[in-house]
């Protein structure tokens, strides 16, 4: 009886502590095991942070040359004033890690498709499509363009060096939350992962490309069509450098075409069933910025301004630091996994960054000799295909190895896809290659520049993602370069998908550095950027890309009509909820619509409408009408394309050209409806979609709420934790994707930056989150209603540790020795 | 009552100083040997191993709350259904302890003649 009694009791301990330790998953979510989670001793009781504070201990940092102190203002932003920049390096390696190491680890993670390895197998899909993209072999390459430099590899490796003497003193007591909670431990960081989210920055910026779906248009509807739908050029562009003759006498160095060669239109084999890739609505990619000198501004020094749109997430993307070092003294935010500064200033100069966006991604159409697919006609000699094993670890699995087929113009990433049209394509992928430049060596030689000479020598050091770097200085300079490594195309090369089988479809090298779109100090006192067109087709080089029509060119108005600017009267720009593209297109729906046929409730909207200002302010009623009327009008003019997406890809006409049509062309054919004997013209489709929108508002009362509610905005953690991310913003954040604040459900400004340069520095700077990555810290989100509300903090640019003693929060001294 | 004190004692501060170091199922051993070493039945060593169980766990768990304020135990607690994470805590400081010194007592009284 006692032997039973204890073998049951035996039987039930060892049954919890097993069942304690075994990660459990209910319906689709995985859960940690609770016995090791909910452990007060090593749990993620340990990660909640006192919420007043901050006690950093000082430590020995291995490596060092001479002491590092480290002052954490009120943000917990890190000053760190070193003798050197690599001691600097070392020092932000640690610290960045020790705020950020989760993210960091996540990040490089889903940049090189090593997800599965810690998730399971319910992310092969991703880590697999990642791997065959080539994002490891680029960020490998971007290795070996890194190493001709010394002093890059000299950072690089004292920064690994610091995240790794922080990630070797960890216990599992330590690790951040998030380890806990998906049941993983971090890893030594390493000089391919610093590549890696170099590569994730670029997937993200440089990673467009409508090859397949403009291909399949020009296939359905014929080049004349083609011609109409989707103009390259939008004639009330305000492209980022205009033209004041400074292109003369530049001739591309283009081949004669030989005959038989196609470069446009490829015939691809149609597959019925083939699920759409692209979507009609991608997700915002947008960035301002701009600088006036001071014959605009109050104080006549020069002022810069910033703000990158990026995917809003916590942690945030950015992580903010100061690094003084006897050769710099410059702010700003760090991406985590990247030495220096990215978008910043320091005593002498500011810079700041939007995505070029242009096209330099194309896909190859291959002829493969045999089934067998090992080699592919080339100039009409068989081309053996280079053959590349992927290792993708699954957790709780055995490894997936994948080869990807690499041919001279890059990876074959569809072709393990039998319903891919891209299946038989090669991608040509601008970031596969290794850089002749080094873009670290960018932010380094910036992050200590003095002048606009300088500037030029840093710009010329950077390839991919294309960036439009802003530029000012305390002397007065301002300058925009549209900054990257471009392919010299022939005309419309590039557009469509090209024919693999011959060499002379092969971009024609790259536009040289010194024909790459720059401006100086041009006479209006203004240069400024929003993703809009680089250039006027004057441009000697053709180029393509998916352009912004709307912010730019109110930028431009309210910089045009700017004087005596403060940083109060710029940060009103970086918060303009005013839409051009809402100004433009209403009061032409407006004109079309028939108002003797509408109801009451109808001519009250409509009186509503009329009487809107055009802004997307978070309480404003008016937007949610609008926008549903609006996108009711595109989709039953190209109901034909919404047709076909639902079968293949196919390009979708801008919405500067659709708003253009509603002007000038109201019996285009595209606003027949095929389905009805008579021949409707833009007032039917006007009038049919303000009824649609109509019946929408009645049928979905709740609906008629403000814009900010109606559209919903969310800062998610990067892992989709709920309770880590704050959902409770949509009645108080505004903008859209056309505003100058251009903010949709997830995306933003990710960094709102104005710096004036006078003889004392002034900074303002804030972004959505908190320095911190630990959702158990204070400094998570402390920044987050700030950002909302469209405040500023002041941003300390220190000369010496003690010189801000009232929002110091703490110091922490890094000394050399084991 | 003189006869829970001792075992009461040693599950809470040996228990304490193990994890300084050891693993999360160190409470079931620590509350197992004091079942084991300390003539108490295996009712009151169920009774005991539960309370110090979740007194350990609590009050580990509550510290680092109050100096946090509670913020990170409201995020954790959306994971977990809404659950209190404190409460879900101390039920498996106690649960660990109850088994672990149940099975102690049971295992000294399959030697006692």
């Amino acid at each position: 009886m006692r032997s039973i009694k204890f073998i049951l009791s035996l039987a039930t301990t060892i049954g919890l502590v097993w069942a304690l330790q075994t990660q459990l998953s209910v319906k689709d979510k995985a859960l940690p095991p609770l016995g090791p989670f909910f452990n007060p001793f090593t749990g993620f009781w340990r990660n909640a942070e006192p919420s007043k504070g901050f006690t950093p201990q000082d430590l020995n940092l291995p490596g060092l040359s001479g002491k590092v102190q480290v002052v954490y203002d009120d943000l917990l932003v890190p000053h760190i004033f070193a003798d050197n920049n690599e001691d600097a390096a070392r020092v932000q390696g640690y610290v960045t890690a020790s705020q950020r190491l989760w993210q960091m680890d996540i990040t490089t993670r889903k940049a090189s498709g090593r997800l599965s390895e810690v998730l399971g197998d319910r992310t092969l899909g991703i880590d697999r499509l990642t791997r065959r993209r080539g994002m490891v072999y680029a960020a490998e390459n971007d290795l070996k363009g890194w190493q001709t430099s010394p002093e890059t590899v000299r950072l690089l490796d004292a920064y690994t060096a610091g995240v790794n003497a922080y990630v070797d003193q960890l216990t599992p007591a330590d690790y951040p939350i998030e380890f806990k909670l998906l049941n993983y431990t971090p890893e030594p960081w390493t000089s391919l992962k610093t590549a890696l989210v170099v590569e994730s920055m670029a997937e993200n910026l440089a990673s467009y490309g409508d090859d397949l779906p403009a291909t399949n248009a020009l296939q359905l509807f014929g080049r004349d069509t083609f011609a109409m739908l989707y103009p390259e050029w939008n004639p009330k562009q305000r492209p980022i450098i205009p033209d004041t003759g400074q292109w003369k006498g530049i001739v591309p160095n283009l081949p004669a075409r030989k005959t038989g060669a196609i470069l446009t239109g490829m015939q691809l084999p149609e597959h019925p069933a083939m699920p759409a890739l692209a979507d009609p609505d991608p997700y915002l990619k947008g960035s301002n910025n701009w600088a006036v000198n001071g014959t605009r501004t109050q104080s006549k020094n020069a002022i810069l301004a910033n703000d990158p749109h990026l995917n809003l997430t916590l942690p945030s993307i950015w992580y903010q630091v100061q690094i003084h070092t006897p050769q710099q003294n410059c702010y700003g935010v760090s991406l985590p996994g990247l030495p220096g500064v990215v978008i910043g200033f320091n005593d002498d100069i500011a810079w700041g960054m939007t995505n070029v966006s242009h096209d330099v991604s194309d896909w190859y159409k291959l002829q493969w000799t045999d089934a067998t697919h090992t080699a592919y006609q080339y100039d009409g000699q068989p081309r053996k295909a280079d053959l590349r094993i992927e290792e993708i670890k699954i957790k709780n699995k055995p490894t997936l190895l994948d080869t990807v087929r690499y041919t001279v113009w890059g990876p074959v990433v569809f072709d393990y896809d039998p319903a891919s049209e891209l299946r038989e394509c090669a991608l040509r992928w601008i970031t596969h290659d290794i850089p002749e430049h080094n873009e670290l060596s960018l932010f380094l030689s910036l992050n200590g520049g003095k002048n606009y000479a300088d500037y030029k020598i840093a710009m010329s050091g950077f390839d991919c993602p294309a960036q439009n770097f802003v530029f000012a200085t305390r002397s007065g300079d301002i300058a925009i370069q549209v900054q990257g490594r471009y392919p010299v195309r022939t005309p419309e090369q590039g557009r469509f998908i090209q024919d693999g089988s011959h060499s002379e479809n092969a971009w024609h090298g790259f536009i040289p550095q010194d024909q790459v779109p720059s401006m100086k100090n041009p006479g209006r006192g203004f240069v400024f950027s929003a993703n809009q067109h680089s250039t006027p087709p004057s441009y000697p080089y053709y180029y393509l890309g998916d352009f912004e029509d709307y912010r730019g060119r109110h930028l431009y108005d309210r910089l045009d009509a700017l004087h005596d600017a403060t940083i109060d009267s710029i940060k009103t720009m970086q918060l303009d909820n005013f839409s051009l593209r809402a100004a433009e297109a209403l009061p032409l729906m407006l004109r079309l619509l028939d108002r003797s046929k509408l109801d009451a409730d109808g001519r009250q909207i409509a009186d509503n409408l009329a009487a809107w200002n055009y802004r997307y302010d978070a309480g404003q009623t008016t937007p949610p009408y609008y926008e549903v009327w609006y996108d009711s009008c595109y989709q039953h003019t190209w109901d034909e394309m919404f047709t076909i997406q639902k079968t293949r890809p196919v390009l979708f006409p801008e919405s500067w050209r659709f708003i253009e049509l509603l002007e000038k062309d109201t019996n285009n054919i595209f606003f027949d409806d095929k389905r009805t004997p008579q021949r409707e013209t833009a007032r039917d489709i006007v009038q049919a979609s303000f009824q649609g929108m109509q019946h929408y508002f009645t049928a979905n009362p709740q609906q008629r709420v403000a814009w900010g509610p109606y559209r919903g905005f969310a800062l998610r953690h990067l892992a989709l934790i709920d309770g880590f991310s704050r959902l409770d913003l949509s009645s108080i954040v505004g903008g859209q994707k056309s505003t100058l604040n251009a903010i949709s459900r997830t995306n933003g400004p990710s960094w709102r930056m104005i710096v004036e340069l006078g003889d004392k520095i002034h900074a303002l700077g804030v972004y959505p989150g908190g320095q911190s990555g630990n959702p158990g810290s204070p400094y998570y989100d402390n920044m987050v209603n700030t950002w909302a509300k469209g405040e500023y903090y002041e941003l300390l640019l220190l000369s010496k540790p003690d010189e801000a003693p009232a929002r110091t929060l703490a110091q922490q001294t890094f000394n050399p020795g084991k | 009552m003189k006869n829970t004190l001792y075992p009461t004692l040693f599950v809470l501060i040996v228990g304490a100083l193990g994890y300084f170091g050891l693993p999360w199922w160190w409470l079931v051993a620590v509350a197992a040997v004091a079942g084991l070493l300390f003539p108490i039945s295996a009712g009151k060593g169920f009774a005991v191993g539960t309370a110090m169980g979740t007194l350990l766990w609590y009050s580990m768990a509550m510290l680092l709350n109050m100096a946090n304020g509670g913020a990170l135990a409201g995020k954790v607690s959306q994971i977990f259904l809404g659950y209190p994470p404190l409460v879900i805590t101390s039920l498996l400081g106690g649960l660990l302890g109850g088994f672990g010194m149940l099975t102690g007592c049971l295992a000294r009284e399959l030697f006692k003649k």
